[in-house]
């Protein structure tokens, strides 16, 4: 079970805030569920904010008009292959209007979801999901080459998400975009997560908070958008 | 402001809309408290315009559920409209109170507001009210419901004021939000959306800014499921034409009714299960004994045995089922500009 979240949404030195973030929960017949998302435009592109945007509200009606229906059989095929249908359908309206207004736009995705005890991880490009608790470990693995990210929505052809699914009871997740892994370590992210260090509300927020202060403290220019979930039994 | 400082004073701000400040007013002659809407800006801008519009809507109303018309001035760079001053609880913050409401409660909201809508299209010429919410509405101490604010209404054929859309987002028809005519339909539309939002809890205010989808609704009659979906079809045409013929629809459901229904079919289909495990297990005994069993019977147990599992297997599904009943965190953080990509979400 979900029991709160913390998000920090900062636009750092840029002008637009190009990240697009969204924490939703709902209960139902067949039990509870969360999808927390962070996308993010793809710098150096046109509109990175309406990419980012639009993928976030399309998984966010997504959740809300398809999931509950897909709860009932619990049957993972089928709530994957709903998932990459979804994402395909994001890639390809980003694409239209790309070439409706003769531009290049586009944004990574990660999203957990959380149905009761099981997540299903889901990603495209570069933005990051840690496992959070005793030790802190990244599930996905960025999609990125030498030419910068080499998989996300809106740009080239569609290439499938990866995929990842687990069962958690507790600890938590931790989704950040590359503007806080750019100049925070793994070792600042686990010192606020981890379970000794404070498990209260009020002690994460503020080491959420100070990471975002580092960060921007070390010149980071970039968006800066993260997201904690802590589960509990 | 020389007109109207002589004659009222200012206590205190009420509240902010988009045609400018609402003050809580006292009149210097008669010690009376009053609402006042100020409204500043040039001559003929579009505020001011909606602001004098409002006030002639007022003036054609004759009826106690609705704020009356005390004032109206028009000085150089300011319009004030000064009416009653409704006390009570806003309809929002009563209802995200309650939250969820059951079917009979809904219902016995739904047709006082609905009435008070029915009355306004029953104007000659008919009165549009075009921004229906729970944010219009106060529930006076009494148990009285009001509508106030009429900054949107329109009269007649529902041209569009100043070119400009009323009306707020996640209550709006699509033709509303396309920039089309509105008409009574329009206001029927935002009535069905403000029950589906009372039923289901989802702040239609909120992403993804539309009512909860059928799928999402708890259970409820027939009839009021039929009445909402056609308040709620995208095509003005197919719903009820005016608020008075959804009020006499509203008046023909009795809540709960399927309710009973359904308890009487879910103890036939258990008695038929009964007869069916029993008249199996009749057989496994004349089987055994190398008796002839009855042969007519033996069809129409199986035939019931048929049904009544049949009707088991899918009132179980249905007990799994996904339908929403809370939604407890709906938040969205993002910069993407309102209206670009938008009719895909929509849709």
């Amino acid at each position: 079970m979900v029991a709160y979240y913390l998000c920090a949404y900062e636009k750092g030195k840029r002008e637009k805030n190009e990240d697009s973030l969204a924490i939703h929960k709902i209960h139902t017949k067949a039990g509870e569920a969360v999808l927390a998302l962070i996308c993010d435009g793809c710098g150096g592109h046109h509109e990175g904010e309406n990419a980012s945007g639009y993928a976030v509200e399309r998984l966010s009606a997504w959740f809300y008009d398809v999931l509950p229906g897909l709860m009932k059989g619990r049957k993972r095929r089928v709530l994957q292959a709903s998932i990459q249908n979804m994402l395909f359908r994001i890639h390809k309206r980003l694409k239209e209007y790309g070439e409706e207004k003769q531009i290049k736009l586009g944004t990574t995705v990660s999203g957990v979801l959380i149905l009761d005890r099981t997540y299903v991880v889901f990603w495209l490009g570069d933005t990051r999901v840690y496992r959070t608790g005793r030790k802190l470990k990244q599930l996905t693995r960025p999609h990125i080459s030498g030419k910068g990210i080499s998989r996300c929505l809106g740009m080239g052809s569609f290439k499938k998400a990866d995929v990842l699914c687990g069962r958690a009871a507790n600890g938590g997740f931790f989704i950040c975009s590359d503007g806080l892994t750019g100049t925070v370590s793994e070792s600042d992210i686990h010192g606020v997560t981890a379970k000794g260090a404070g498990e209260d509300r009020e002690s994460i927020r503020k080491g959420l908070d100070t990471l975002v202060k580092t960060a921007l403290g070390r010149g980071e220019g970039d968006n800066i958008s993260a997201l904690y979930l802590k589960l509990v039994r | 402001m020389g007109e109207i400082d002589s004659k009222y004073r200012i206590i205190e701000e009420l509240g902010e809309g988009g045609m400018g400040k609402v003050y809580l007013v006292e009149g210097r002659n008669i010690g009376k408290k009053f609402a006042m809407k100020l409204c500043y800006g040039e001559e003929g801008c579009r505020e001011r315009l909606q602001l004098k519009n409002e006030a002639e809507r007022m003036k054609e109303l004759d009826d106690r559920r609705y704020p009356y018309l005390v004032d109206y001035f028009e000085e150089e760079e300011v319009s004030a409209l000064v009416m009653e001053y409704v006390t009570g609880v806003p309809m929002n913050m009563y209802i995200k109170k309650h939250l969820p409401f059951d079917e009979i409660k809904t219902l016995d909201i739904l047709k006082k507001l609905t009435a008070l809508i029915a009355y306004l299209h029953a104007q000659n010429p008919q009165v549009i009210y075009g921004d229906i919410k729970p944010d219009n509405f106060i529930l006076t101490p009494e148990g009285e419901i009001r509508l106030i604010d009429f900054g949107s209404a329109l009269s007649a054929y529902g041209e569009i004021r100043g070119g400009r859309l009323s009306g707020t987002a996640g209550y709006c028809p699509p033709e509303q939000l396309a920039g089309k005519s509105v008409s009574a339909a329009s206001d029927v539309y935002a009535l069905g959306v403000t029950a589906v939002y009372m039923l289901t809890g989802a702040d239609p205010l909120k992403p993804p800014y539309h009512a909860a989808c059928e799928r999402e609704w708890p259970n409820m009659s027939a009839g009021l499921r039929t009445l909402l979906m056609e308040c709620m079809d995208t095509d003005p045409a197919k719903r009820p034409q005016d608020a008075g013929i959804m009020l006499r629809q509203l008046e023909k459901i009795r809540p709960g009714q399927h309710v009973r229904l359904r308890v009487f079919l879910g103890g036939l289909y258990k008695a038929l299960l009964m007869a069916a495990i029993a008249s199996g297990l009749l057989m496994i005994r004349a089987v055994s004994l190398n008796e002839i069993y009855m042969g007519e019977e033996k069809i129409f147990f199986s035939l019931c045995g048929i049904i009544a599992g049949w009707r088991l297997f899918r009132s179980m599904r249905e007990r799994r089922g996904g339908f929403i009943v809370k939604r407890e965190w709906n938040v969205v953080y993002t910069e993407k500009e309102k209206g670009c990509l938008l009719d895909d979400v929509q849709g």
